[in-house]
């Protein structure tokens, strides 16, 4: 048999197939989608131009642009190769058809010319979104800096682009040479150390950092650039190169989890999104806990159960848990120093953190028919879960108010850091625990198939509530920035009150999770009760 | 005759497998094990519900990585692209596109493996396992039992000299077992080697040889009746 004949049936199929596919496509609908993203595409610009601004820059604001952006610049582009590491190491990003794995890749042909055509498609894809996102970055910076309009376009989707290109051939090189965890994870960190590093002290080193600089190149052509592309080029032409030593135990792993995870995403069910994540990044329970002793488990079993869960944790989730709770102790010092729009990253890091939390109570109501055998109302039993989450939280919440006074040693953070740490810990266990007791949107509700004005509506409020209700759990910051700027004390009644509004709010939210159904039982048979007399 | 065998090599053993063994980070799903398997041969892997079996299985296909040992595929390490020519397996969950045809999976695996695509051969093979009525259809709309035959067909529908098979008669109605059975002992007696994965009685008392796995390590290779199987499981 000819290697020869093989690959050329492989082509022609799936030219058919992409014939087959272009053919069924819905023109309608595409071209619907289309209009949909460009609408959303173009308010996100002029949103993102209104925080941008329109004004100049001053020569001060200049020349410290000039000193800091290539290092930001490249620590972006670092923490996208990082991401595309540890992506590698887990079998991606390339993510594969599952009867191909079986079929194709085990069938007697050149592995790498069939992955090549998969890893130039990804390539192809990620580069049109690395170029829109990099030009209307230049046109943003274009904005308030010097410089041709046109060539900070240019020059801002050429790096986003060389950026995704990193990236992706970083993956295909981690996961050809079948890179583990172990040897990618001190690789990723000492690429971002060392952009970090670099911007810290205002230097441009890295190879990512190098590539900044052509970012600045409508300022001032910086010839070092060209180092950074050409170091930056040889990242994805050597993915190319390796990308067939792909392992297929992790191609089949991924592209079994691939396809679930791309529809639980587009059912917006966040929790199926989570667990797949897990497995997908193999992230399992400890077969032997950290710890054996629960104090109180006899006595409250629910949370003897949910603390045996969370010291089952395996070490990479405890990292992350308290490294977004780092993040959002990051936020605050900078909402403190005057950038509020950074509330919503704290919300964020916050809310995420609170999802890995709620894994006690969320276990729960994936099964609900095993607290139907329980003694007690199924809200009471999920209340409880959240003591768990709570001390966890607390945990990471206080590692952020550490990075916080870290950053900004004074009292004032302190002060007003000791009583965020409340309203943030409750905002995330209550927001956590709304958003997972929801579940995924009922396709078939009276929402769903009401007017589409109502069914929009109800779908975004279900989708920002939670998050929402975790970033007002720093409204306190918020709140003593601005008595701050008025001269005032920071910690004051007016501070205690917006906490006190503020933790009402989320008690209240985790009386919703006691009540929720029956209440929501009652609304239902109030409406049926009214249908049957009309 | 309908399916595909080919006997390119000689005097090889099918299948030769030295200290072979799978282990997560805490759990060792297959301790080493030594197997040898002749051409034409055809034998019975049983075992309790996660015993390694289709560990073994999917170790041989190359769907797994092996934590020790070797394997050869008439000769060849496995994974390698004549171990892979050389090799046809059905898994327990049938894996196929969801946008081609019965025939169109024929013809698209037979020509990756080199073949003539959906020829009389392969036509023959669709009326036996009872494919014709829906061969232009999308095996996405079929029940398990029928994806089920169009995983077994496809598996067919290729050349091979050692075929691997996972519980094939699940969701298989009586007349679907029998089919599977005359495609199975006429590879053998093309010469391919036959490893199947059942407690199938039928199955198990047609061949000469059983391998028996319990937590990971082999615990008989010999002949086997029906009954012995029923005490090795349990």
């Amino acid at each position: 048999m000819r290697d020869t004949d093989s690959t050329a049936a492989l082509v022609e199929l799936r030219n058919a197939r992409k014939r087959v596919r272009t053919a069924n496509i819905d023109w309608v609908d595409a071209m619907y989608r289309a209009y949909i993203l460009t609408i959303v595409g173009v308010v996100a610009v002029i949103v993102a131009s209104g925080y941008v601004g329109d004004s100049e820059v001053s020569a001060q604001g200049l020349v410290d642009f000039r000193e800091y952006a290539p290092a930001a610049i490249g620590l972006l582009g670092a923490v996208a190769v990082a991401i595309g590491l540890r992506s590698g190491a887990r079998g991606g990003p390339l993510a594969l058809e599952a009867a191909d794995v079986r079929h194709v890749l085990l069938a007697p042909i050149d592995r790498g010319r069939a992955l090549r055509g998969a890893a130039f498609r990804q390539i192809r894809h990620a580069s049109l979104g690395a170029l829109a996102v990099g030009a209307i970055g230049g046109q943003l910076a274009a904005r308030r800096l010097p410089g041709n309009p046109i060539a900070w376009t240019l020059c801002g989707a050429a790096v986003a682009l060389l950026a995704a290109l990193a990236a992706l051939g970083a993956g295909y090189v981690a996961a050809g040479r079948r890179w583990s965890g172990r040897l990618v994870n001190p690789v990723a960190l000492a690429i971002v150390a060392w952009s970090t590093a670099d911007l810290a002290a205002a230097t441009a080193t890295s190879p990512l950092d190098l590539l900044g600089r052509l970012a600045l190149w409508p300022l001032h052509v910086d010839l070092l650039a060209i180092v950074g592309i050409v170091l930056t080029l040889l990242v994805p032409l050597a993915g190319i190169r390796f990308v067939e030593g792909l392992s297929i135990e992790a191609a089949e792993r991924r592209s079994a989890l691939i396809g679930r995870l791309a529809f639980a995403a587009t059912l917006q069910d966040l929790r199926t999104v989570l667990v797949l994540r897990r497995q997908l990044a193999q992230e399992h329970a400890r077969r032997k806990p950290w710890a054996r002793f629960v104090p109180g488990a006899r006595r409250w079993p629910v949370w003897g159960r949910g603390c045996r869960g969370v010291l089952r944790w395996p070490a990479v989730r405890w990292v992350r848990v308290l490294v977004l709770g780092a993040c959002a102790g990051a936020a605050t010092a900078g909402i403190a120093e005057g950038t509020t729009p950074l509330v919503v990253a704290a919300g964020l890091a916050m809310y995420i953190a609170g999802l890995d939390s709620i894994e006690p109570l969320a276990q729960e109501v994936d099964h609900p028919s095993r607290t139907d055998g329980f003694p007690m109302v199924r809200g009471a039993v999920h209340v409880r879960h959240l003591a768990v989450s709570g001390v966890v939280m607390t945990v990471a919440s206080l590692v952020g108010l550490g990075i916080a006074v870290a950053l900004r040693p004074q009292m004032s953070t302190l002060g007003v850091g000791a009583i965020t740490v409340v309203t943030a810990t409750i905002g995330s266990v209550a927001g956590a625990a709304i958003s997972t007791i929801a579940g995924p949107p009922d396709q078939v509700s009276s929402w769903a198939i009401g007017a589409p004005e109502i069914a929009g509506m109800h779908t975004i409020v279900r989708l920002l509530w939670p998050p929402s209700l975790c970033t007002i759990g720093f409204v306190p910051v918020i709140v003593a920035t601005r008595l701050a700027a008025d001269h005032r004390p920071t910690v004051n009644s007016t501070t205690a009150t917006s906490a006190l509004l503020v933790l009402m709010l989320e008690v209240g939210m985790i009386a919703w999770v006691y009540a929720r159904e029956p209440v929501l039982a009652n609304i239902r048979a109030s409406f049926d009760s009214f249908g049957k007399a009309a | 005759m309908n399916s595909r065998i080919q006997t390119t090599v000689k005097n090889t053993d099918a299948l030769r497998i030295k200290s072979l063994g799978k282990s997560y980070a805490d759990l060792d799903a297959l301790e080493p094990l030594d197997l040898t398997v002749a051409r034409g041969e055809s034998i019975a892997l049983v075992g309790h519900n996660g015993s390694g079996k289709s560990t073994l299985l999917r170790l041989l296909a190359g769907l797994l990585e092996a934590s020790s040992g070797t394997a050869r595929i008439m000769g060849h390490p496995i994974g390698t692209v004549d171990a892979r020519a050389a090799l046809s397996f059905i898994p327990d969950d049938p894996v196929l596109y969801d946008d081609l045809s019965v025939r169109e999976h024929v013809e698209y695996i037979s020509r990756l493996h080199g073949g003539p695509g959906c020829d009389a051969v392969a036509e023959a093979l669709i009326e036996q396992l009872g494919l014709a009525h829906r061969a232009d259809d999308l095996p996405t709309r079929f029940s398990r039992g029928l994806r089920q035959r169009t995983s077994v067909l496809v598996a067919f529908s290729r050349s091979f000299d050692v075929l691997l098979v996972d519980e094939p008669f699940v969701g298989l109605d009586a007349a679907g077992k029998a089919t599977v059975l005359e495609l199975f002992k006429s590879a053998n007696e093309r010469g391919a080697a036959v490893v199947v994965a059942t407690h199938e009685e039928q199955y198990v008392a047609r061949v000469s040889r059983c391998v028996a796995l319990r937590d990971g390590v082999l615990v008989h290779d010999g002949p086997a009746t029906p009954d012995d199987v029923v005490r090795l499981v349990s």
